[in-house]
């Protein structure tokens, strides 16, 4: 029988890059303390089991060092893919010098700025 | 056949709803608050670790204690943001962070530079050079009955739960 997500009350599918905004879009809603969300990027994002990261830019983080914190996918609340979440202070952002986290001998590349709906407004 | 990353996660997450039932158990037959926090302390660290070996690896998470007050709010964020379309209360958040910073001290081997000895497992000496025992400890700080606590304690229910399916 045809799984039918609608029916099941699951939300509809989603790209990769429409969840990493809707993960963004939700982060804003919960953290008073976020100031911006870029989506990072690797060599291995056509890799299904490649989650989706996300680099959280707050003034003051508890991480000495980069330290993703990983979700699974959670199909039942619209996220199909895992994701992980690096968090790093405005001070540190601000010091990168290419736009590059290295990271446990991986590169992840700073990509676009994932912005809140009330951006602009 | 070697352990994989998935296994430990599954094994730190099951341990740690293991550690809330305990907890529950001892909450409603009346035992030492210190047992209780004890408990919920253990869960919180299991959850945060399972949270975290995926990308760091289980050697690099697995011998410190210090890890909940940067985790927790994460995993608030991420399952609170999936539950709701408005915005979360300011109280919850600011709550969440700092229950989760009393979460971390009550292990032992956190003490926050000397200034916090107090923990829920080993007796301590305080500032006035007296020894104090968890188990006659009133935790002045920490009330585990308070609405936010009890968030957190679903909120690790429902983390770990992702992981042990």
């Amino acid at each position: 029988m045809a799984y039918n997500r609608m029916e099941e009350g699951i939300p509809m599918s989603r790209s990769r890059i429409e969840t990493a905004r809707y993960l963004a879009e939700s982060h804003f809603r919960v953290e008073p303390d976020l100031k911006h969300v870029f989506l990072l990027t690797s060599d291995r994002e056509d890799d299904p089991r490649e989650p989706i990261k996300l680099l959280e830019i707050v003034d003051f983080t508890l991480a000495d060092e980069i330290m993703p914190v990983s979700f699974a996918p959670n199909p039942a609340k619209g996220v199909d893919y895992p994701s992980s979440i690096v968090e790093m202070s405005t001070k540190r952002y601000k010091s990168l010098q290419n736009r590059t986290i290295l990271f446990r001998g991986r590169e992840w590349k700073i990509g676009e700025e994932l912005l809140p709906v009330t951006a602009g407004r | 056949m070697s352990a994989t990353d998935d296994d430990w996660i599954r094994a730190y997450a099951l341990q740690a709803l293991s550690d809330l039932e305990v907890r529950e158990l001892l909450a409603n037959n009346g035992f030492s608050r210190c047992h209780r926090l004890h408990y919920l302390q253990m869960a919180s660290e299991k959850v945060c670790k399972a949270y975290l070996i995926r990308e760091n690896g289980r050697e690099n998470v697995k011998n410190s204690h210090a890890y909940v007050q940067y985790t927790l709010p994460k995993l608030a964020q991420y399952f609170y943001g999936l539950e709701s379309t408005s915005a979360a209360p300011i109280w919850l958040m600011a709550g969440i962070k700092r229950f989760a910073r009393q979460i971390e001290l009550l292990a032992p081997a956190c003490v926050d530079g000397g200034a916090r000895p107090d923990n829920s497992e080993y007796p301590w000496i305080d500032s006035q050079g007296d020894v104090q025992i968890p188990c006659q400890y009133p935790f002045p700080d920490f009330d585990d009955s308070d609405r936010i606590v009890v968030k957190i304690i679903q909120l690790l229910r429902t983390a770990a739960s992702q992981y042990v399916r």
